[in-house]
This record gives C-alpha cells, structure tokens and sequence, in this order.
C-alpha cells in the first residue's frame, strides 16, 4: 500500500496526519503532504535539485526537523518543491534531496505559504507494521 | 462550572476565571473571558495550554490568557507568562512565536475619510505597489550588503530612519523606541540571514496587511485627543513581523532548547514549550538572536510606514503626513520590572498573542501620553473594524502590562475557504466600501470576516475586565494583503 496523508483541522493552523508501511515512506509521504500544503505541486517541474540533512533524538523529533529543513530551503532560496525522497535514514539522522524549481508567480499557484513545522503534538507511532504522523505547521 | 479536563474553573469577577493550581502546576491558571467565550474555549486545547506554561520553572503569580486566547502549539496565543531567573525562571522561544516581534503600527494623518474615499482604488493600488506581500515578495529598492544587514539586527527602527525612511519622531512612538538591547548577529545563523536578507520591507502573507481606515468612534476624547485620533480622520494600520529571518531564529533556537531542556532536567509537557534557564549560555544565545529578530521586524514597519508615506503623497498630493500614533510588540519576551505581591521584580515577560499596555505615569509610556497611558493596538479583521485602547493600572497589576491583540480565528483556513467558495470576496468587499487587494485570492478567502471572532467582543472584555480602557473604533476603507 503507498502512503497516504490527510489534513488535520487545527482553527488557527494547519496539520497532517500520513501513514505509510516504512519510515522512510513515511517521512517521504508527509514530506509530500507539507509540499502539497504550500502549493500545487503538479505545476512545479523539476529543475534544482537539493540535498539536505536533519537530525533528531526521536522520530517525531527526527520528522520536524526533516520537514523543517525543507521547508527553510523553501523560503531562503525562494523555491517550490514537487517532492521530496529519502536518500538515507537512521535513527538519529535523516538526508533528503528535493525536487522543484524557482517560484514563478506567473505559472505557480501558492495554497498555503507556512512559516514554521512545530513540535506541537508531533508524532510517529508504529501500528501493526505500519507506521502513522502527525505533524502541526504554524502558518 | 466543570470543565471536560479534570480541573475546575473557578469564577473570581464577572471576565476573570481561575484555573487552580493543581498536579504540576506551579502556580494558577487565570483567563479573562465572558461566559460565551469559556463555551468557545472548551472545545479545543487552550486553556490545556494555559496549564501546560504553569507547569514551566519559576513562572511568577499566574499563567495568563486573554480574551482572544486560542489554541497555539505550545503556549497559548493570546498568553502571558513571567518568569524570575532568581526562582530558575526560564525563556522558552515558543513562548515569543516563530513570528518574532509581530506587532501593530498605527499611523494618523489629518486627512478626512470623505478626503480619501473617492481616491481609494488608487490608493490601495499604490500601496500594494510600493509594499511587496505575499509569498517570495521581496524589494528591489532596499538591498542590504552584509554590513548593512548586521547594522539593521543591531539598530532597528533607527536604521531606516537614519537612511531617510522615517523621521526622528518616529522613534519616540515606538516600543522600546524601536531597537531591544542586546543584539548580537553573531548568535542568528547564515540560514536566516538567508532567510531575511531579502524579505525586509515586505508584509508577507496570512493575516499581515496595511489597512488605510478612519476614526468611526470615539469612546474617551481625552484619550483619543491624547494619542490624536480625532473622528472622521484617516488612519493607517501596519501588522507585520519579522518574516522568515524572525521565523529561522525561532526554529533555530527551537532545536537547541530542546536539548537544553534535557540538560537542564526541564520536564516538559509539550516539546514546544522547550526552555532554558534565564542566565544560562542557551538562553543568552537566544535572547542575542530574538533582539536581532525585533529589530528586524521594527525596521521592518519603519520602511514599510516610509513606503505608505510615498504612497500617501503620490496618490493624493499635498504631502500628506503620516505620523506615528504607537507601534508595538505582540510577540516578544522582555526583562521588566513588576510590583509582585508588593515587591518590585525583574522579570521575563513573554507575550505571545498580546500586547504590552502599561499605565498613566509609567516610564515606558511615552512622555507625551503619560497622562493617559500607553496605545494599545487591536487589528480586527478586514471587513469589520480595529479598536484603540489605553494601558490601565489593572493591567500593569494583574497581567503584568499586557492586553489582548486582535480577534483570533474561529474557523479554520480550510473552513474560511470552503465558506468563500463561490463567492468574490473582493467584489463583496468592495460593496460594503472597502476596497481590497492581495497576493492570493486564497488570502481573501481565508481571511473573510466571518473566519474571526468579533474582535468588539474581546476588547469589550479587555475594557470590562479593565485590562485595557477603550478610546477608539477604527473602520476600514481599503487594505493590502498577502
């Protein structure tokens, strides 16, 4: 089964629940969640491409910090990404590399510009062989 | 009156509820609300959160919210917390927010609204002109070298005004006169250097704005005639921040005091409230970074009111003038001294979600309003009205000088949307005479007024509770959006 996110109703913000059969597709997954939030990601080709590392102490904490530094990569260099792969994971470490292109106004549509990935109420649980997030952004 | 968590709460006047103490709470728990509000608030986690920062070491009196609490991640928005280094009293980054130094500036002009009316569509588009918004929204006509930069984190306000975007003046109706002491852009990393660097001058998007509005009412004329609002005049409502560089320095920091936490043996109930002692290195690291950020954010409002001014002068002739009534902080953690329980104390003041209101007299007041109190700053939202109130004696005893600061969302951005499907906000804006430009289209539909509590219902508590003395309404005419 391929991994599958849903929104999670927060009134002032916005949040993500993803579920996915391995870590690696789970961090994958929510990635694609956060990236489907910020814009619509079919409009978005892939011309740059970045890599990017994290660290964490716990997978939740693991998962902020990979989403955040994507997320930061984003708004620094003023790009869009369409998706987001898992080059490597262990328990304390994560790298990414990203996929998109700078942001065009003309041909891109913003949905939802983020500021931040919060600890509020993060967290990646392990169901039955199938692992499950949440994930509370401010905006 | 049984709440669905396992403590009561426990009326002490008509606005003003208690949580006790209880488990790991180290002190009390004290909303300002009417009941109507408390019903609003059962349903999700905020008075949890409320519980949550009473928790936190050496929190002094009580764990605040105001009347437009709501449920943030970590602190509440619309939260007040002090903090005594000499109990192990704490500073905790999600405390301030990510937006660092979100705050409100208020301009006056002695233009009247029936002056500007006709001239409204060209105003708000020479605004959204002159004022970039909206997502990757940066400024081609203030670039920063690196030096420039490092100036700006150190010197706030006064930087733009000492390039001509301002005027001296300026400076003496602004918190903390624009520039919090401390900064040093040696502790913000390259990332939000990278982050900033382009963004200043700029409102970004959400609920950020510039909103051109008039005095519709006018609650206590001595105070308005203080701050100088009179009725019918034009005014100019800047809300803004710190953008991504303040949002980098709060992720930052974010990361390290959950480290220090652990270090430090702070037991934490949500990880967003990671917190170092006030005196250790972290904290001092933070607090460097965090003035960077207000500065950033009051240089920030300074050029963007220098860019209104042009817009002003270019659309209506005359130069017009634009003077600043207050601008302040709703998300920022200060050292102020607090009379607690009859002994005066330097504290941490966080306030995250409220706004500083100190009294009649108080030295942070600025001079020309000491008789009256310092502004305190509402923003509504777009389609209804903002509201002008006065620091009180009550607020500097009972929530240590702070106040409400807007009228915080009751439906969800997804909700906003689905509610505006169909609907041409803009179109429905412009019928009730205030003409609107933004971004997004997507910005208009989730920011509908309906998406917001009645902001006169907060401040009517604010005002009954006296946390705040109202002195003014203020209706808007046009306004440019993310």
């Amino acid at each position: 089964m391929a991994g599958e996110v849903h929104p999670l109703e927060h009134t002032g913000d916005a949040g993500i629940e993803a579920r996915a059969d391995s870590l690696r597709e789970l961090f994958e997954t929510a990635a694609r969640g956060m990236l489907e939030l910020i814009a619509e990601t079919g409009r978005i080709e892939e011309r740059v491409r970045v890599d990017f590392r994290a660290e964490g102490a716990d997978r939740a904490e693991l998962l902020v910090q990979f989403l955040g530094e994507l997320h930061s990569l984003h708004d620094a260099r003023g790009l869009l990404f369409r998706r987001a792969e898992v080059t490597e994971l262990t328990e304390g470490a994560a790298a990414g590399r990203a996929h998109g292109e700078r942001y065009d106004p003309a041909r891109h549509v913003v949905i939802a510009p983020i500021k931040a990935v919060t600890y509020h109420g993060a967290e990646v649980a392990e169901e039955r062989g199938r692992f499950r997030a949440r994930v509370i952004f401010d905006l | 009156m049984k709440l669905p968590g396992d403590y009561d709460l426990k009326q002490i006047t008509p606005y003003r509820w208690r949580i006790p103490r209880k488990g790991k709470m180290r002190v009390d728990g004290v909303v300002y609300a009417d009941e109507a509000m408390l019903q609003e608030l059962r349903r999700d986690q905020s008075l949890q959160q409320v519980v949550n920062v009473a928790t936190l070491p050496g929190i002094v009196k009580h764990s605040i919210g105001m009347p437009d609490i709501h449920w943030g991640y970590g602190f509440p928005i619309g939260g007040v917390a002090a903090f005594d280094e000499a109990e192990g009293g704490v500073i905790s980054p999600g405390g301030v927010g990510y937006d660092i130094n979100c705050g409100v500036r208020l301009l006056r002009t002695d233009l009247t609204a029936d002056d500007v009316r006709p001239r409204m569509n060209e105003l708000v588009a020479a605004l959204f002109r002159n004022v970039p918004s909206g997502v990757g929204s940066t400024r081609k006509d203030v670039r920063l070298t690196h030096e420039a930069f490092q100036e700006l984190m150190r010197e706030g306000a006064s930087w733009a005004v000492k390039r001509g975007m301002g005027v001296a003046e300026d400076l003496d109706f602004i918190e903390e006169h624009g520039r919090i002491a401390g900064a040093d852009p040696g502790e913000v990393s390259l990332r939000a250097v990278e982050r900033g660097h382009d963004q200043i001058g700029t409102i970004g998007s959400g609920n950020h704005f510039v909103e051109v509005g008039w005095v519709s009412e006018v609650y206590d004329d001595a105070g308005a005639r203080a701050v100088g609002l009179a009725p019918g005049r034009v005014t100019v409502i800047i809300h803004t921040g710190s953008r991504g560089f303040g949002h980098q320095i709060c992720d930052d920091y974010l990361k390290r005091m959950v480290r220090a936490a652990e270090r430090y043996g702070i037991e934490l109930p949500d990880r967003q409230l990671c917190c170092a002692p006030l005196g250790s290195s972290e904290a001092k690291s933070y607090l460097a970074a965090m003035a960077c950020a207000a500065n950033f954010a009051f240089a920030n409002r300074q050029i963007i009111t220098h860019f209104c001014r042009e817009a002003f002068a270019a659309t209506l002739g005359g130069n017009p003038e634009l003077r600043v009534v207050y601008d302040v902080c709703h998300n920022i953690a200060k050292f102020e001294d607090h009379l607690v329980d009859g002994k005066w104390r330097r504290l941490c003041v966080h306030r995250k979600g409220a706004t500083r209101a100190m009294p009649p007299g108080h030295a942070k007041t600025p001079e020309p309003y000491r008789e009256v109190g310092q502004p305190v700053l509402i923003p509504g939202d777009m389609g209804r009205y903002s509201y002008v109130l006065l620091g009180t004696e009550e607020a500097f005893r009972e929530t240590f000088g702070s106040s409400c600061h807007g009228a915080g969302r009751q439906m969800s951005r997804k909700k906003a949307s689905e509610a505006a499907r169909g609907r041409n906000i803009k179109k429905e804006m412009a019928a009730q005479g205030i003409v609107v430009m933004a971004a997004s289209r997507a910005t208009l539909d989730e920011e509908i007024s309906e998406a917001y509590k009645d902001v006169a219902e907060v401040v009517d508590v604010v005002h009954q509770a006296g946390i705040g003395r109202k002195v003014a309404r203020l209706t808007p005419l046009g306004a440019i959006k993310g």
